[in-house]
């Protein structure tokens, strides 16, 4: 399948960039000092989780789906039957309900989500990764 | 406003209209044929001062598609396409015979092979077996049964214009491909009732 091959330029609306990941920076790269407790914020904040918890409203079944991950290719990986086509935030067949969390949007087009739906709190599967637990509904069905 | 270019645009692509329907007319829709037709696109595409940003405002997200000009029933349909960088879509057909030509920008477009019999539903390999960027004074054809992505390369906004076979009101079922699942997957036919 075809990549994202370039970052888009910053945009109103453009998704924002996500920040390096805490637990990307091995251990020996952390000060002694800075990770000694109470040296400082930064050493007292916890890590962040390295994926979320997504509950799916159809069968209520709980899948992990990482940062960088989207929804629908956590639940495909789980063996979610997921209703979808593109894949790739064209078609709109895996328009979702998020029922509740925040998600990030990768590149779509117009037509796949209209601001109407997203007005009504609806997303794409194929497009939101998570930025907190979420709890989504797919509200169509696809054909094999 | 539309700008002043309208009339000429109009009339350009009425005549990129006509000149298809006489090439597809005579010598059907395959490769050869098509590749006449892509031609005559890559030409008038090549006039930007026809598809001007004002006329033509890029999408709210990240792809968009302003008509040009849309036959009536089962006539041919023109539009113009804006893809940020960044967009891309996964391999598919459209079950419709289908022509890009560059306007502005670069997009690449991957084409592939379907590798297993088909008997399995929901499932599907394929294999990728070439590549053509479009940017201008190029463009690409493909017969309904071939199978593309397309990514845009760069920076800039890909602009093309994009003739189908048919409106895409009027579509017939696109077939999505996912190989990381090995998986296929259709969206419902447009056709219902034509």
């Amino acid at each position: 399948m075809a990549r994202i091959a370039t970052k888009a330029p910053a945009r109103k609306g453009a998704p924002k960039k996500t920040p390096v990941k805490k637990s990307a920076v091995p251990k020996a790269a952390v000060p002694k000092a800075a990770a000694r407790k109470g040296a400082g914020q930064k050493a007292a904040r916890k890590p962040r989780a390295k994926a979320f918890h997504v509950s799916l409203g159809n069968n209520g079944k709980v899948i992990e789906c990482a940062r960088h991950e989207t929804v629908l290719h956590a639940a495909l990986r789980a063996g979610i039957d997921y209703p979808y086509a593109c894949a790739t935030g064209n078609c709109g067949t895996c328009i979702s309900k998020l029922d509740d969390g925040k998600v990030s949007m990768l590149p779509r087009n117009d037509t796949s989500l209209t601001p109407e739906q997203e007005e009504a709190g609806q997303t794409l599967a194929c497009r939101a990764r998570p930025r907190s637990d979420l709890a989504i509904t797919w509200l169509g069905r696809g054909r094999k | 406003m539309a700008s002043s270019n309208a009339a000429q645009r109009r009339s350009a692509c009425r005549s990129l209209l006509r000149q298809a329907h006489a090439i597809v007319d005579k010598e059907g829709t395959g490769a050869a044929a098509l590749e006449k037709v892509r031609d005559r696109l890559v030409a008038l595409a090549m006039r930007p001062e026809l598809f001007p940003r004002e006329d033509f405002p890029l999408p709210r997200n990240e792809g968009c598609i302003h008509s040009l000009e849309v036959e009536p029933d089962d006539g041919f349909g023109l539009y113009v396409s804006i893809t940020m960088p960044g967009k891309v879509a996964g391999p598919h057909n459209h079950g419709i015979w289908c022509i890009n030509a560059g306007v502005s920008g670069r997009e690449r477009h991957t084409f592939y092979e379907r590798t297993d019999n088909g008997r399995r539903a929901g499932h599907g390999t394929i294999e990728e077996v070439r590549s053509v960027l479009v940017r201008p004074g190029t463009g690409m054809s493909m017969v309904e049964s071939d199978i593309h992505a397309n990514t845009v390369i760069g920076r800039e906004p890909a602009v093309s214009l994009m003739l189908y076979g048919y409106a895409l009101a009027r579509f017939p079922s696109v077939v999505w491909y996912n190989p990381e699942f090995n998986a296929v997957r259709a969206t419902p036919s447009r056709r219902a009732g034509v």
